[in-house]
């Protein structure tokens, strides 16, 4: 019996070995848009603020493009190919998931930010002060 | 201020439930420490323990009367509070009004404690010899929320509406959200924190166990709560999962997120508890273990909390929080830290003396036993809790550790958990088989074989059904999945597996509570609840494995085609684009004579000149599939930006051509009322397959100020504006535009998500068809101590025997 517990404690703590060596391995980067630019890889996070003006999609080659600009001020053009998110009017931040082709960003997938429960709003920021 | 329309002084009331509000979180925040130190003093001074209990109770209830207040200003639209201006509207329904109480920070604060103040006052009455330190903790817990909310207050006064000594009531409030207003945001919060506060009951029952030295009792007194606490917070996570599916057009119920985790972990922790009770309740075993259990839902929760609220993980998280304020954080991280610290050190200290108590009998025979298996089945949990629980906090961990913000994806969870969901799914249809005192694996297998059987036949069944025509599944042949190491393994053969499983799951359990319904007709809750979680899976897999999605772009008069599926506009609500309830209408119609309407919702909000759109995606529920249409908004613009050319120059759109032929001019230059035009001439295949040719003349118009561009149709498909001239070399700018709008479809095949549910439902019941058989079982229990400290029975009570 007490033998059957110390191996089960081993198995444990070896899957939990496991798995920290393959979230080390595989978790995905997130990048800024300096970073972004010299990184190859094609599952890159890029996250930033969509400038709106320069939002357009192409219902024909069912695409989106836009400019993101990072934390930094950066900015960077992304074309997004694949699904479309939805309410992309309605949000402002975005994290773009893919990699640089040329001197684009051309994502596989885009991650809303929804502006959801908790945000704050700038008139509470306000109120706090 | 008073002169600016709609803007009214303040009523009194209105400032007084304020006041009233804050008035009685500061109230509770002192009661319940209060009734806490008299809770400590009671050994010494008994007569104080009256006083102790009252002040519980008061604390209670002025929690309740703050989240009262709070919901009175939300409904009466006080908007000089700056909660209410940031998350109320005058104008929505009644509904969205109250539940803008708990759309932020502050008020899902309030909300977390009311729940747990309910489920305090619905449990302490019944805690028995551990009342004294439940209390303690309990209210000790309390205090501390009630001291966050002091801090984070939902009833602070906007700096904008004081003026002049006095405080006005703003016109409007900023509003809710538009993607929360929908009847999710009113169900789905209230019943994920009610069973989030019902976690602080088996935390503050273990933690009273752990003091008082007993590990005995409190399993079978709590088991009830904790059986009820999984169905609820597992109906609430799955509402969670509907509400995305429902609003959020990506045709998916589950991204793991960190704040799905974060609700996910103590629910896996919570069944790990309601599993090792079973255990301790039975045999007598375990009772160390459980009394680490019983903290671990509620102390996972407060991590999760403090995660997801510190803004640490702000990069990652789809759902953007507001930095909570400084001084709460600090309470928030202090009372985690302390309490975890706490609880351990308790629980490493006092664990072995307190389940020394407990009973144990003698070591079964066989070769395996239900106890073995439990002890697996409860371990692989744990861990894929643990898993969570890294994974959610791995951009947290590489950052401490000086790396960039890293992030653990979909596609990482699904291939670490599915190691541990396959052993769990075998040991969910095997255990019910396997006997207390032990048996071999031959005869084990003896008593499985049939199910095995059964799941086999029946996954080969369903596999035939879901590739039937009619049911429109088709993977393409040779598709593949990434398996672990970089493998890749067939679709189909990957599917059946997981289907399998969860075909065996639900046989094995369904055999079981056949075997047992008759013989105990309420105890078959478990396997009810198992057979849910295995359809729940089951439907899972199968809608997201054989998913298909296509891109369509649909415009009035010119249908388009996905997967089967002739989408063709119908029409729009009449309504202003202004309102909430405005869809548009698309005639669906698929293979083998399916036909519907779809609504999509599409509205605009936000300033009038500068509108934003709102869409809602369209889900058609059928028994064998589910159509979901994720509409995007309507297309205008042809072209990011206007383009440029000279006399002569032509440019491409699709298959169509348009040339600039020549400048034209009608008036005098520098004369206002000139009028500056490009002739513009395109050629286009029409339906009839012909090419025809087309004609405009966009214009500048020279007006007071400036330049005034017009917009004029080409042809049916596009109009044209002209947007800039150049005086020397007659070039001119023209933006193209779609007329009618194309409106681009995402339009997904979902077979079987009606099984996520029915799953669900059943799950549901089950938990809480054996949280009811275990409160029936407790009442007799007291009722029998009752009889016999009153009485002196005759003979013994068939229960006692």
């Amino acid at each position: 019996m007490k033998n059957g517990a110390l191996v089960t404690g081993l198995v444990a703590a070896f899957a939990i070995g496991a798995v920290v060596v393959a979230f080390s391995a595989n978790a995905s980067p997130y990048v800024t848009i300096a970073q972004a630019r010299v990184t190859s890889g094609d599952h890159l996070h890029l996250a930033g603020d969509v400038v709106k003006e320069t939002l357009h999609s192409d219902p024909f080659k069912r695409q989106l493009s836009f400019d993101l600009k990072d934390a930094s001020g950066a900015v960077m053009h992304v074309v997004h190919i694949g699904e479309m998110p939805s309410n992309l009017g309605e949000v402002k931040k975005v994290v773009a998931v893919g990699g640089m082709k040329g001197t684009d960003f051309v994502s596989t997938q885009l991650l809303v930010k929804c502006p959801s429960k908790y945000e704050a709003d700038t008139s509470s920021k306000v109120a706090q002060n | 201020m008073n002169d600016i329309p709609g803007v009214t002084a303040a009523q009194p009331w209105s400032l007084f439930t304020g006041q009233f509000g804050r008035g009685c979180i500061y109230s509770a925040c002192g009661v319940f420490l209060l009734s806490a130190v008299l809770w400590v003093l009671q050994t010494r001074y008994p007569q104080v323990e009256k006083a102790a209990k009252w002040l519980f109770g008061i604390g209670c209830v002025s929690l309740l009367a703050a989240f009262g207040a709070l919901t009175l200003l939300f409904v009466k639209d006080q908007f000089q509070y700056s909660y209410v201006f940031d998350h109320g509207d005058s104008t929505t329904d009644l509904k969205y009004k109250i539940a803008g109480v708990w759309t932020s920070q502050e008020g899902s604060f309030l909300l977390w404690a009311c729940t747990s103040a309910i489920f305090g006052l619905l449990t302490v009455a019944g805690t028995g010899i551990y009342r004294r330190w439940f209390s303690v903790v309990y209210a000790g817990f309390l205090a501390c929320l009630s001291a966050i909310l002091a801090y984070e207050t939902p009833f602070g006064i906007l700096p904008q509406a004081v003026a002049h000594g006095q405080t006005f009531v703003l016109p409007r409030g900023a509003g809710m959200t538009p993607s929360l207003q929908n009847y999710w945001v009113v169900i789905h919060p209230p019943t994920i924190f009610t069973g989030f506060g019902s976690l602080t009951v088996f935390f503050a029952y273990a933690a009273a166990a752990l003091i008082q030295g007993n590990a005995k009792e409190w399993v079978s007194q709590v088991r009830p709560w904790v059986l009820l606490s999984t169905a609820i917070l597992g109906v609430g996570i799955v509402m969670g999962g509907l509400w995305a599916y429902d609003t959020q057009g990506w045709g998916g119920f589950w991204a793991w997120d960190p704040v799905e985790c974060a609700s996910f972990v103590p629910w896996l922790f919570t069944v790990v508890l309601a599993h090792g009770i079973l255990v301790q309740v039975s045999r007598g075993k375990w009772a160390f273990t459980n009394l680490l259990l019983g903290g671990l839902p509620f102390l996972s929760f407060v991590y999760g909390t403090f995660l997801t609220r510190s803004g640490l993980l702000d990069k990652v998280s789809l759902h953007s929080f507001a930095e909570m304020n400084q001084s709460a954080l600090v309470i928030l991280r202090w009372f985690m830290i302390a309490v975890t610290a706490a609880f351990v050190a308790g629980f490493a200290f006092f664990g072995k003396r307190a389940a020394a108590a407990v009973a144990r009998p003698a070591e079964p025979e066989g070769a395996i036993e239900r106890e073995g298996a439990y002890r697996y089945g409860m371990m692989l949990l744990s861990m894929i809790a643990v898993v969570i629980t890294l994974g959610m906090s791995w951009p947290v961990i590489v950052a401490l550790r000086g790396g960039e913000g890293k992030s653990v994806e979909e596609w990482l969870y699904h291939q670490v958990s599915v190691w541990f969901f396959i052993p769990i799914m075998l040991l969910m249809a095997a255990a019910p088989f396997i006997s207390w005192r032990g048996m071999s694996w031959r005869e084990l297998w003896n008593r499985l074989f049939t199910t095995v059987c059964v799941a086999v036949g029946l996954t080969g069944f369903a596999q035939m059904g879901l590739m039937a025509p009619k049911i429109g599944v088709h993977p393409a042949a040779g598709e593949t999945v990434a398996g672990p190491f970089h493998t890749h393994v067939s679709l189909t053969f990957w599917m059946m597996l997981l289907v399998f499983l969860c075909m065996f799951v639900a046989v094995a359990n369904l055999i079981k509570i056949a075997e047992i319904v008759r013989r105990s007709p309420t105890g078959i809750g478990g396997f009810v609840a198992h057979v849910g979680i295995a359809l729940l899976f089951g439907g899972l897999l199968i809608s997201r494995g054989y998913e298909q999605k296509q891109q369509i772009a649909v415009r009035p008069g010119s249908p388009d085609m996905g997967l089967g599926y002739v989408v063709s506009y119908k029409g729009k609500t009449d309504l202003d684009p202004f309102d909430r309830n405005g869809k548009v209408f698309f005639d669906v119609r698929g293979p083998d004579g399916e036909h519907f309407t779809a609504a999509p919702g599409l509205y605009l909000y936000g300033p009038q000149n500068e509108p934003k759109a709102m869409v809602w995606p369209h889900v058609e529920r059928g028994l064998s599939h589910d159509i979901y249409l994720s509409m995007q908004q309507p297309q205008t613009a042809v072209w990011d930006d206007a383009k440029t050319l000279k006399p002569g120059e032509s440019i491409q759109v699709g298959d169509a051509t348009i040339e600039y032929q020549h400048f034209t001019r009608k008036g005098q230059p520098g004369q206002q009322g000139t009028q500056f035009g490009a002739a513009l001439r395109m050629t286009a295949t029409g339906e009839d397959g012909e090419r025809h040719e087309y004609f405009a003349n966009p214009t500048l118009t020279l007006a007071d100020g400036g330049m005034k561009p017009n917009l004029v149709p080409l042809s049916p498909d596009f109009r044209v504006a002209m947007t800039r001239m150049g005086a020397e070399d007659k070039s001119v700018d023209i933006m193209l535009f779609f007329s009618p709008p194309i409106f681009p479809i995402e339009i997904y095949y979902k077979p079987l998500t009606g099984l996520v549910w029915l799953g669900a439902i059943v799950m549901t019941l089950g938990g809480l068809m054996s949280a009811w058989s275990r409160r029936r079982v407790i009442a007799r229990e007291r009722a029998v101590k009752r009889v016999s400290t009153t009485t002196v029975p005759l003979k013994p009570s068939p229960e006692s025997g």
